[in-house]
Formats: C-alpha cells, sequence, structure tokens
C-alpha cells in the first residue's frame, strides 16, 4: 500500500514528499502546487475537452460537397471565404469576436 | 485584447507555438465563429519558461473554475498538465503540448503553414488535412460537428474553388 500511494502521488505530481523521522512517517503535501493541480483538473472535465460521443459510431461525414449542403455547410460562404486572403479572413474573425461579444453584453 | 491580439502577445513573447482549432479552421476559409484561441507549444524548457512567464503576467486561471482558488502559473504547471483550459485578461486560451491524431510539437509543426495577419503577424497553424485528422481523432461532438465543413474545403480547395 506504501508503494503504490508513493505511486500515485508522484503520478499527481503535486510535490508529494514521504518523510520518516525518528520512527515516524509523515506525509508532506505542497499545498499550493495540489491545489493549482486540482484547479486544472477540474477545469478541464468541466470544459469537456475529453467527451467522447456516446452510443453508437457517428455515420461518417459527408465526403461530397453536395453531401456537405445537406448536412447544412452553406457552400456559398465557403467559396467566398476562399476568395479572401488568410489576413482577411483572421481579420473577419475578429471582427465576428467583437460582435458576438458585444450581443452578449447587450443580452446581459 | 483581440484573439489575433493574444496571438501576438505569443509571438511576441518569442513562445514557440501552433496554432490549432477553430482560428486554424478560420485561417483555412472556415465560417464558424471561435471565441477561444487553441495553441500547441513545444515542451522545450525555455520555451515552457517564456510561456509560463506570459500567462502569469495574462493573469492566467483555469477556466469554469470559482475565483480564488490558488493557483500557480510557472513551468512545473505546465510540465505537470499536457492539456490546460485557461481563461486570461485577454480571452479564453486552450494549450496542449501533443494533438490527437497528429501527434507532439515536433508533428504539429511539421504539420503546420505559416501565415501572416494584416498588421504583420506571422505565426504556424495547423494544415487542413491534419486538422481533419485531429477533429476525426478527438471524437467530441463539437469536433465531428465541424468535419463537414472541413471536408467540403478541403475538396474545394483541391479542386481550385
Amino acid at each position: 500500500a506504501w508503494g503504490r500511494a508513493a505511486t500515485l502521488l508522484e503520478r499527481a505530481a503535486v510535490g508529494a514528499e514521504w518523510r520518516v523521522e525518528e520512527g515516524e512517517i509523515s506525509l508532506v503535501v505542497d499545498r499550493l502546487r495540489f491545489l493549482t493541480r486540482f484547479g486544472t483538473a477540474l477545469s478541464l472535465a468541466k470544459s469537456g475537452r475529453f467527451e467522447v460521443r456516446r452510443g453508437r459510431p457517428a455515420a461518417a461525414p459527408p465526403s461530397s460537397l453536395a453531401g456537405a449542403e445537406r448536412y447544412g455547410v452553406d457552400l456559398s460562404l465557403l467559396r467566398q471565404s476562399l476568395r479572401l486572403t488568410v489576413a482577411e479572413r483572421l481579420d473577419r474573425l475578429d471582427a465576428d469576436v467583437e460582435f458576438f461579444r458585444g450581443l452578449r453584453f447587450e443580452a446581459v | 485584447m483581440s484573439l489575433l491580439g493574444m496571438v501576438r502577445g505569443l509571438t511576441d513573447a518569442r513562445i514557440d507555438f501552433v496554432v490549432i482549432g477553430g482560428v486554424a479552421g478560420r485561417a483555412h476559409g472556415a465560417t464558424r465563429v471561435t471565441d477561444d484561441l487553441d495553441i500547441c507549444y513545444s515542451r522545450e524548457r525555455a520555451n515552457l519558461e517564456r510561456l509560463a512567464n506570459l500567462l502569469d503576467v495574462w493573469h492566467a486561471y483555469p477556466r469554469g473554475i470559482e475565483p480564488g482558488l490558488p493557483f500557480i502559473m510557472d513551468r512545473r504547471t505546465l510540465e505537470n498538465s499536457p492539456v490546460l483550459t485557461l481563461t486570461t485578461d485577454h480571452g479564453s486560451l486552450d494549450l496542449l503540448d501533443q494533438v490527437n491524431g497528429v501527434g507532439d510539437f515536433t508533428a504539429v509543426s511539421g504539420a503546420s503553414v505559416v501565415v501572416a495577419t494584416s498588421d504583420g503577424i506571422r505565426f504556424r497553424v495547423l494544415g487542413l488535412e491534419s486538422l481533419i485528422r485531429a477533429k476525426r481523432a478527438t471524437k467530441r461532438k463539437k469536433d465531428l460537428d465541424q468535419l463537414p465543413e472541413l471536408l467540403a474545403l478541403l475538396q474545394l480547395k483541391t479542386e481550385g474553388g
């Protein structure tokens, strides 16, 4: 059990250390490091970044342009976007984000 | 600060990184709006130091967590956390040290292309085919939903139009 505990603590990388002094065994945990690790792990769990689609495997995404259109992709928007330079596309992204941030602010 | 402002901050701080996710998709022509920046970063020690210092200046904090929890942003935190979902003074930032379906930073960097913004920031974004591989490998609904658009983009680009 001691060995297992030591392995788990090492894997958790929380700066824990076992100390044996005068017949006493103590576990010293770097509290700030532990809470940092806890916070990052909790944030990751809440973000859904590792959420995997459940149930039957998803149908293969449409590989044809017509299939993509049936899926709901607006091909005219894509064609329009491809006529822009990369710099123009990125500028539009920033403008879009600003617009939606503004909308959220208005909603609040 | 905008998404591109964050990219400028990263390049000015000489961080070795590749933009992945929604911003990379937009650079390739996708139309979805994303309000967070996803990057894959080099785990080289000096790079981790520079990145941690910048994130500390930006008051990076785990996203979705109640404020006030003690949090250290330093090289060790980056070393201990292969994936970090952060909120900063300038917006949401997700950090990954590798990308599903592509590999570690070396592979991601090798599969990337350099792009430039209108005000001259040059940075790397994951190539479209690798972005598609990454979305397929991640298997999240959110990522799978983006596949038809990215596949259509690839086809349009291949056909020249």
